[in-house]
Parts: structure tokens; C-alpha cells; sequence
């Protein structure tokens, strides 16, 4: 999987630079619908060019009309170096005392990033930072467990399908592949589906597991109740984030990141018959605030295709499920 | 006597085919420095360089044939080896992780900052993939011949950078 990864990343450069083919575009989809990495890596096609159009967007908007003979004339070239060369030391020795105050405090400090050029401001900010202890104390978790390196997956709890479908899809299930399953399963689960919407059994009690198991043990009775509520004839669509799985991306605080904060979180999300989130339930905590905040935050933050019957929109209720672990991704 | 005017001569023509190209390119080597360095003075004066150093190779050998992708290599070089004179000062904690809130405030008063703070966190050889195929316009092959390496590098490279610039953005649609 790792080689084929590589190569999505080679295909997605392509595809970033509007180069690749309609074989290089297609092994690229292919390698997507399997690798939930890369998906959330790199995004879709769309999604590859959409984050490109700000390059060229950027371009474009360029005004900047620099002119090198001037800049030389005003300045001899070895001024200028000069120049450069004092301001470099100047700004190194202010540097190096914000440095000193820092390592002073925590001496195996060895972060290298890379940033944009060096102010003097920069410095004084440097500096300032190393007087505040509270605030180096604050961070210092963050790079025992650098940002990178919490992995989200997002996986759907499948409340809706029969005991006979197969086991749910994995993780990895690309969103639009999903979808059009659900748009195209049979009748029965249709009303299975309408069973877990209606009953509204102990919701706050429940786990994925919980949920798992009751999708099997549905009772019949129920399900003949609900068939007689919506008849298969009935074309019903379920509620959906526009935008597919990936238009809910929840981001924790920070300091899930230091706190090595996993679990996962269940939640559902009432939807008025406009497709606005109108309130946000954790089902399953998943033992961290932060999580379970941010999932709630994000999902709050999506717009939903609500559930329609027969073409007419409804309040709906969609439920989704966020696992966090943390992960080895550079 | 008529070597001396040769000299002159071979100057003032090769000091005109300098100025066709300072001309010519200026505008668009000096932008893509820019980005690569994330300043203006530096960019420029990296500029001068490479014009002064295109003047030099004109002037010693006439027949030598200076490209655009010749200009962009040298700009790249220059910008990586300002960037590597200036590590032991972007090593400091600076460190954009450890200190992000303050950063992305400040920072966000800066005009076109989104791009520009995520140049600023990738390594200079994905930073140059990405600007001379997306910024200066050259195919990934004409990259990877000035970078001195292969189309798929490149591609890869333009990948990662891509990457950032997505996590850059993403960062950015939290904040508001």
C-alpha cells in the first residue's frame, strides 16, 4: 500500500498541475476509493484544484513590478550587500538573546521549522514569549506528539441496513460511493432505516456497538410497523452533508494533540427541512471534551441535504461517527 | 589597440543581450524570488545576482546560449542558499507549532499571507517545485530540468507542497 501511496502522490501532482491523463486520473480515483490516507491528504480532484486556483489566483493578483536596475542604482550592489549582511548580524544577535532566554528554560529545545524572513519584530515576539513561562509550559506537550499526528477517520454508523446486507462498508469507503449505495439499496432497508430514524429508544445510552447490535436484532413488529408507515413504493433520500463525508472535518483543540486524546465519538445532528443543523447530540463520548467539541462544531458548521419523501424535504436526523487515533503519518 | 576594442565590444553586446533579458524577466524572476524567500529586498537582490552573473558568463563566452530556464535555475539557487545562510535563524523558535495562535494573528494582518505562510513552511525544494510549475508556468519536465531532477520528483514534490498549502487553508477556514 505504501508504493501505491507514492504513487497516488506522484498522480496527484499531475492532477495538480493539470497534467496527468484520463488513465493517471482514473488510477487516481481507484487509489482514493481504497486509501483513506491519501483522501484526506490530498483531497479529491476537485478538491486538488480548488486548493491550486489559490496559486494561481495568488499569480494573478501579483502587482508587485520590481525593477532589478534601479534597486542596483540606488545602491551599489556591494551596499547593499553590506547592508543586508549588518542587518543579518542584528537581527542573529537579538535572535540569539530571545534563544538564550529560551533555552535557558528548556535546554534540549531543538525545533527546526521553517519560517517566513525574520523581523526584528519577530525577535521582540521571540523574546517576549521566552519571559512568559505559563505559556512555554503550555506548549511544551505539543511536540512530544507533533500536529501531524493525530488521524482522523471518519466512519460511518451504519444503523441502516438489514441484518441480511453485509457487514458495513469499512472506513475507507469513498463518501459519493456510499452515497449512491444508499440511494440504491433495496426496499427493505429502506425501512430499516425508517425503523432507526423513528424509534426513539435511549439514545444517549447508546455506543457504536450498542447501535451495531440492535441494527441486527431489530425486532420484526417494528419493522412491518414501519413498512405500513412508508410503503416501498415511497422513494425516499436520506439526509446527507452536502459535500459528502468530507464536508464535516472536525478539528481539536491543540491540545487534544498533546494530551494524545483518541477515541472515537458518535454523534447525530437534528437537520430542519432546509438542511441547517438545529442542535448537535453526543451519542457516544468518546472521553475527551475537545473531541467531542470539535466534532459538534464541525458538524454544526456543514449544510445537509435534508431527508426527502417522495421529492418533499424533512426534518431529519443524521447521525455520523468520528474515530481519533493517533498515527505514524509523517 | 584592437583587442582592447574587441573587449568593449564583446561588453556592450553582451551588456545588450543582459538588458533583454533583465527586461525581460525581471518582473517575473523577481516575483517568483519573492515567493521563494518571502521578501522583497532579498528577492532583488538576488535578482541583481543572477543578472550579474548571466553578464559575466555572456561576456566570457559569447557563444554560450543563456535560456529563461537558465535564469530559474540560478534564482533557485540563490534563494536556497539565502535560505540555508538563514536557517540557524528560522531553527529558533520561531517555531510556527509551538506558538500558532500568535502567529496566524499576526500574520493575518499581511496581505496575501495564506500563501505565503504556507511557502514559508515548506522545505525550498518543494517550495520551488511548486512555484516554477504553478507560479513561473514551466511543465513538470521543464521544472525537473531546472531543479536538475525528474518530472515524477517533481510531481511529488508539487504533491507535498499542495498538502501544506491544503492544511494552511483548512487552518485558515477554522479560524473563521
Amino acid at each position: 500500500m505504501t508504493g501505491e501511496c507514492a504513487r497516488a502522490e506522484i498522480l496527484a501532482g499531475a492532477i495538480a498541475l493539470n497534467e496527468a491523463s484520463d488513465d493517471e486520473r482514473e488510477a487516481y480515483r481507484r487509489h482514493l476509493a481504497v486509501c483513506v490516507r491519501c483522501i484526506a491528504a490530498f483531497g479529491g480532484e476537485r478538491e486538488i484544484e480548488r486548493t491550486m486556483a489559490v496559486l494561481s489566483a495568488a499569480r494573478d493578483a501579483e502587482s508587485w513590478q520590481p525593477d532589478v536596475r534601479v534597486a542596483g542604482r540606488a545602491r551599489t550592489l556591494a551596499g547593499r550587500r553590506l547592508i543586508g549582511r549588518l542587518g543579518a548580524t542584528a537581527t542573529a544577535l537579538l535572535l540569539a538573546v530571545g534563544a538564550y532566554a529560551i533555552f535557558s528554560v528548556n535546554s534540549n529545545r531543538a525545533v527546526v521549522q521553517p519560517a517566513s524572513p525574520v523581523t526584528v519584530a519577530d525577535a521582540v515576539k521571540v523574546a517576549r514569549v521566552a519571559r512568559s513561562p505559563e505559556r512555554i509550559r503550555a506548549h511544551l506537550p505539543a511536540r512530544a506528539l507533533p500536529h501531524d499526528r493525530l488521524v482522523v477517520v471518519h466512519n460511518v454508523v451504519t444503523l441502516k441496513r438489514a441484518p441480511v446486507a453485509p457487514p458495513p462498508a469499512p472506513v475507507a469507503a469513498r463518501p459519493s460511493v456510499r452515497h449512491a449505495s444508499q440511494a440504491a439499496k433495496p426496499a427493505s432497508e429502506i425501512a430499516d432505516s425508517t425503523v432507526a430514524a423513528l424509534s426513539p429508544s435511549a439514545r444517549e445510552k447508546r455506543s457504536i456497538a450498542a447501535l451495531r447490535t440492535q441494527q441486527t436484532a431489530a425486532p420484526p413488529a417494528e419493522r412491518a410497523e414501519s413498512l405500513a408507515v412508508f410503503p416501498s413504493s415511497v422513494s425516499i433520500r436520506d439526509v446527507f452533508p452536502l459535500g459528502g463525508e468530507n464536508a464535516i472535518v472536525p478539528r481539536p483543540a491543540p491540545i487534544a494533540y498533546s494530551e494524545n486524546a483518541t477515541g472515537t465519538t458518535a454523534f447525530e445532528v437534528n437537520v430542519d427541512e432546509r438542511g441547517v443543523p438545529v442542535r448537535c447530540t453526543i451519542t457516544k463520548a468518546s472521553g475527551y471534551l475537545v473531541l467531542d467539541e470539535a466534532v459538534c462544531r464541525a458538524a454544526m458548521r456543514a449544510r445537509y441535504s435534508p431527508r426527502t419523501i417522495d421529492g418533499r424535504p424533512v426534518p431529519s436526523l443524521y447521525r455520523d461517527a468520528f474515530t481519533f487515533r493517533t498515527g505514524d503519518e509523517q | 589597440m584592437d583587442e582592447v576594442y574587441l573587449r568593449t565590444d564583446e561588453g556592450t553586446r553582451a551588456q545588450a543581450r543582459v538588458d533583454a533579458m533583465v527586461r525581460e524577466y525581471q518582473t517575473k524572476l523577481a516575483r517568483y524570488l519573492r515567493r521563494m524567500v518571502g521578501d522583497a529586498e532579498a528577492a532583488l537582490d538576488i535578482s541583481q545576482d543572477v543578472f550579474l552573473a548571466a553578464f559575466r558568463i555572456v561576456k566570457a563566452e559569447p557563444e554560450r546560449e543563456l535560456t529563461a530556464g537558465w535564469l530559474y535555475r540560478a534564482a533557485t539557487n540563490g534563494a536556497i542558499s539565502f535560505l540555508r545562510r538563514k536557517k540557524i535563524v528560522r531553527m529558533l523558535p520561531l517555531d510556527r507549532d509551538v506558538d500558532r495562535n500568535a502567529w496566524r494573528i499576526d500574520e493575518r494582518s499581511a496581505a496575501s499571507v495564506d500563501l505565503q505562510a504556507a511557502l514559508g513552511r515548506l522545505p525550498s525544494e518543494q517550495a520551488a517545485a511548486v512555484m516554477l510549475t504553478s507560479y513561473a508556468g514551466y511543465s513538470s519536465r521543464e521544472a525537473a530540468e531546472i531543479l536538475g531532477t525528474s518530472a515524477d520528483a517533481v510531481r511529488q514534490r508539487v504533491c507535498r507542497a499542495m498538502r501544506m498549502l491544503r492544511t494552511v487553508m483548512l487552518e485558515n477556514a477554522e479560524d473563521r
